[in-house]
């Protein structure tokens, strides 16, 4: 028998009916750094809520140091020993070190609250850890890196036995990196055990002592950092194939038209550094890499979202400055965002008005909109992409994803672009969707428009695509065009090329 | 719902769920303030007169004025409580040029409390200030560069022409405010329903960053949202001020932010932004002037319409909120 800390056995959890996690098994040892990975969807957050005590699981078992728990909420899973350090640090800004660290746990004595005793506490556990902190100071004078070790101080005052790091070096820079992973080699030697989460791989191998890997809520297996390549990590990452999809579309070699829209050497460190390509009139280009590899950022640079720190942008041949998403709208560019929900839809709007929201200018005289234009463009799409609703009066939030996923590619054709960014635009949706959205690529392709494709699923991009730009962790690591664009290639380039890591 | 229901629905002579729903949501302001006029007439002894009609439309003008614009700026997801000094101000300036005699001064406090509109749009927009607190501050500065050009406080000038105009009913009958507001509402509702800028209004309303990255410049929007707002506000402190010949700087339009947000919320746009429901605005100022002189004319003391203003608000929030849902 293992020294477990702690023992998922069949976890599963459902949400309106879509499995986020399907009979997940694993378990992480004491002292030991256990790395969870997976690609978007791929269950992790659920994971971890169900661990921390804020979701609570439909089915299957967790055992926590010995014993078969549930807890109710994330302060009965804090009370019992774990400690959840997230992304978006849990914190209050205002207050200072000291009081975050014992947040709820305030020292009395006759007067009140003890400040002594709770900074001279909060002081011994900084000199543990040898970092320096002055924890009288308010937290928001820290960086992103010292937050992150605050937050961790407080598990460790509260005496955790399992910390759980949800992308803890997202926002870090190699020094901070290096700062954390310090405090994390200290924690593993004092037994305490780690579930990191990272989409950036050499972590996983620097740090890491076991990966288990989740896709689609399923368990693909645990396996010790020794036993597994990076070449196999991606693959069983990004790399199996839906097989409902066989469909390929002839890829042309589109390299002789004009530019469309070239990139040179953009920055916006840390998420993208120095990356170049171009797109030509009608082709499909295609960006692959892990989440985090800077794949959305060089999007919302290119649609003026925001702003690089260096590079420049030609649109048709000419440089631009694009200031604003509305500039890159006026020049033909289309973003079909990744998040529907939070940048996508009008939610109290009609399907009708959905569609024409992009093309409002064109169906307007004097200011004033064309009803029986826009009705004409709204069921013109409405029948073409055959989104199902009711009626175009009815309000896009009460749609499914897949039909709201398809107003929003409507909204966009409405406005004839000579480019359209697709950023993960078949997530959540089932397989037929997922059918009709990459026939209405090839559809863009030989209508003369240029599609920039991201996706996580590399089979879809392998379908899809004329060329392919890999990417790891911000920078342009390969390129792939023709009969060379295959799911091997792509994960081997980017499990290859680690040469520039860690460094700034 | 699927279209085999629409089809029996429709089968039926009902429109489908949806559509009775929003029909609802826009309405219900227009529906409750039936039913109080209906009620009235019923029960409360003098109402059916000309007089009657005539005197809420002058009492419940302004606040509807300032409320209209103010559905714009809410149905952003924004809020501008300086409408009321905006009033003040304007009045001010345009009353002590019309003591030296000069029209010219109304265009002056027309540019004035515009430009005041055009910052509250700036710092909200342009430096992401909370508009309740950005607002604030104008609503201060605003009061009190009206009492401080005034000097002496009430501003009185003599004009009869001006005042004529406006207090003589036309056709005899109609007060001129029916008329100015009138043409006040198919302009906005036309601007709202029929136009690409209400259109953008009401997606930005919903989603902000959705509107933006659809090519809509938000910036410029809402900016014009409160330069709008500005514009009726003005418009509602000459009114005020034309009726009485003079302007007093420390009370016209005081409060008035409050009764123009009620109307607003009443009529059904949501306070976190979307629709700008126009004939809800009006309806809502309307309903909530039809309180007070119902308790007037039955002698129910002040103090208890306050509380029925205060029940139809939460009422209006309550019934919106569950048909959102």
């Amino acid at each position: 028998m293992e020294d477990n800390i702690l023992e998922i056995r069949s976890l599963t959890k459902a949400f309106e009916g879509v499995m986020a996690v399907d009979h997940v098994s694993f378990s992480v040892r004491r002292g030991e750094v256990h790395a969870l990975m997976g690609e978007n969807g791929a269950g992790k957050s659920t994971v971890i809520k169900i661990i921390s005590g804020l979701y609570k699981a439909d089915s299957g078992e967790i055992i926590y140091d010995g014993e078969k728990c549930s807890f109710a909420n994330a302060l009965g899973a804090q009370h019992a020993g774990i400690s959840t350090v997230y992304q978006e640090l849990n914190m209050i800004p205002a207050l200072s070190v000291s009081e975050n660290i014992f947040l709820g746990r305030y020292p009395f004595d006759a007067w009140g609250i003890d400040w002594k005793a709770m900074n001279a506490a909060a002081q011994s556990l900084v000199s543990d850890l040898e970092v320096g902190i002055d924890v009288r100071k308010p937290l928001n004078e820290f960086g992103a890196a010292k937050k992150q070790i605050i937050s961790i101080l407080r598990a460790i005052s509260l005496k955790s036995k399992l910390i759980v790091m949800d992308e803890p070096t997202s926002s870090l820079d190699a020094n901070e990196v290096e700062l954390l992973f310090g405090i994390i080699d200290k924690l593993k030697s004092a037994g305490i055990a780690v579930i990191f989460i990272t989409h950036r791989l050499d972590e996983v191998y620097r740090r890491c002592d076991r990966i288990t890997i989740l896709k689609d809520g399923r368990n693909e297996g645990t396996y010790a950092v020794n036993e597994l390549s990076q070449y196999q990590l991606l693959e069983k990452m990004v790399g199996r194939k839906s097989l409902a999809l066989e469909h390929n579309r002839t890829r042309r070699d589109a390299r002789g038209e004009d530019r469309v829209l070239e990139v040179r050497n953009i920055c916006r460190v840390p998420y993208v550094r120095n990356v170049s390509f171009a797109i030509h009139r009608g082709e499909v280009l295609g960006l692959a890499g892990l989440l985090g590899s800077g794949r959305t950022e060089i999007a919302r640079i290119v649609f003026g979202c925001d702003m690089p720190d260096s590079g420049e942008i030609m649109v048709n041949g000419t440089h631009l400055d694009l200031r604003s998403p509305a500039d890159a709208v006026s020049r033909g560019m289309a973003f079909c965002t990744e998040n529907r929900r939070e940048e996508g839809i009008f939610p109290n709007m009609s399907v009708q008005n959905n569609i024409v929201a992009c093309a409002l200018s064109k169906l307007t005289t004097l200011g004033f909109i064309n009803d029986g234009k826009r009705k004409e463009v709204s069921s013109d799409y409405i029948r073409k992409l055959a989104i199902k609703t009711s009626s175009p009066g009815q309000l896009v939030k009460k749609l499914s994803g897949g039909n709201q996923q398809k107003v929003i590619l409507s909204r966009w054709l409405a406005m004839n672009p000579e480019l359209i960014i697709l950023d993960e635009p078949t997530r959540g949706i089932d397989v037929g969707g997922k059918r009709e959205i990459e026939s209405l690529i090839g559809e863009f392709s030989l209508r003369g428009i240029s599609v920039l494709f991201i996706s996580s699923e590399l089979s879809e991009l392998v379908r899809n695509c004329d060329r392919i730009i890999v990417l790891r962790d911000g920078r342009a690591v390969g390129e792939l065009s023709g009969d060379d664009i295959n799911e091997q290639s792509i994960i081997w380039m980017i499990a290859h090329n680690r040469q520039a890591d860690g460094q700034n | 719902m699927d279209r085999t229901e629409a089809a029996v629905l429709s089968e039926r002579g009902l429109a489908p769920r949806h559509v009775r729903g929003a029909f609802l949501t826009k309405y219900a302001a227009a529906l409750a303030l039936l039913a109080f006029v209906v009620f009235n007439c019923l029960f409360t002894p003098n109402f059916v007169a000309w007089e009657t009609f005539s005197n809420i439309f002058t009492q419940t003008t302004k606040v509807a004025l300032v409320g209209l614009g103010l559905t714009l700026v809410i149905a952003t997801g924004g809020i501008d409580i300086s409408v009321g000094s905006a009033m003040g101000l304007g009045a001010t300036i345009a009353a002590l040029s019309l003591m030296s005699g000069s029209y010219a001064g109304i265009a002056l406090s027309f540019v004035v409390v515009v430009a005041f509109g055009l910052l509250a749009g700036i710092l909200s927009s342009r430096f992401s200030i909370l508009p309740l607190v950005s607002t604030l501050a104008l609503m201060y500065i605003m009061r009190g560069l009206g009492r401080g050009i005034s000097g002496r406080g009430t501003v009185t000038y003599n004009n009869p022409e001006l005042t004529n105009f406006f207090i003589t009913p036309i056709a005899g009958r109609f007060p001129v405010q029916f008329f100015i507001l009138l043409i006040a509402v198919v302009v906005m509702y036309l601007l709202v329903n029929q136009m690409k800028f209400g259109f953008d209004v009401e997606a930005y309303g919903n989603n902000p960053v959705a509107a933006r990255i659809s090519g809509i410049n938000t910036r410029r929007l809402t900016t014009i949202c409160y330069v709008i707002s500005a514009m009726f506000a003005w418009v509602a402190g000459i009114l005020v001020m034309v009726m009485v010949s003079s302007t007093d700087p420390a009370r016209v339009g005081v409060d008035m932010e409050l009764d123009a947000i009620a109307a607003t919320v009443i009529g059904g746009t949501p306070i976190t932004g979307g629709y700008p429901n126009i004939l809800g605005t009006v309806c809502g100022a309307f309903l909530l002037q039809l309180i007070i002189m119902m308790a007037n004319m039955n002698n129910i003391p002040y103090a208890y319409s306050l509380m029925i203003k205060a029940g139809i608000i939460l009422a209006a929030l309550v019934f919106h909120n569950l048909r959102k849902q």
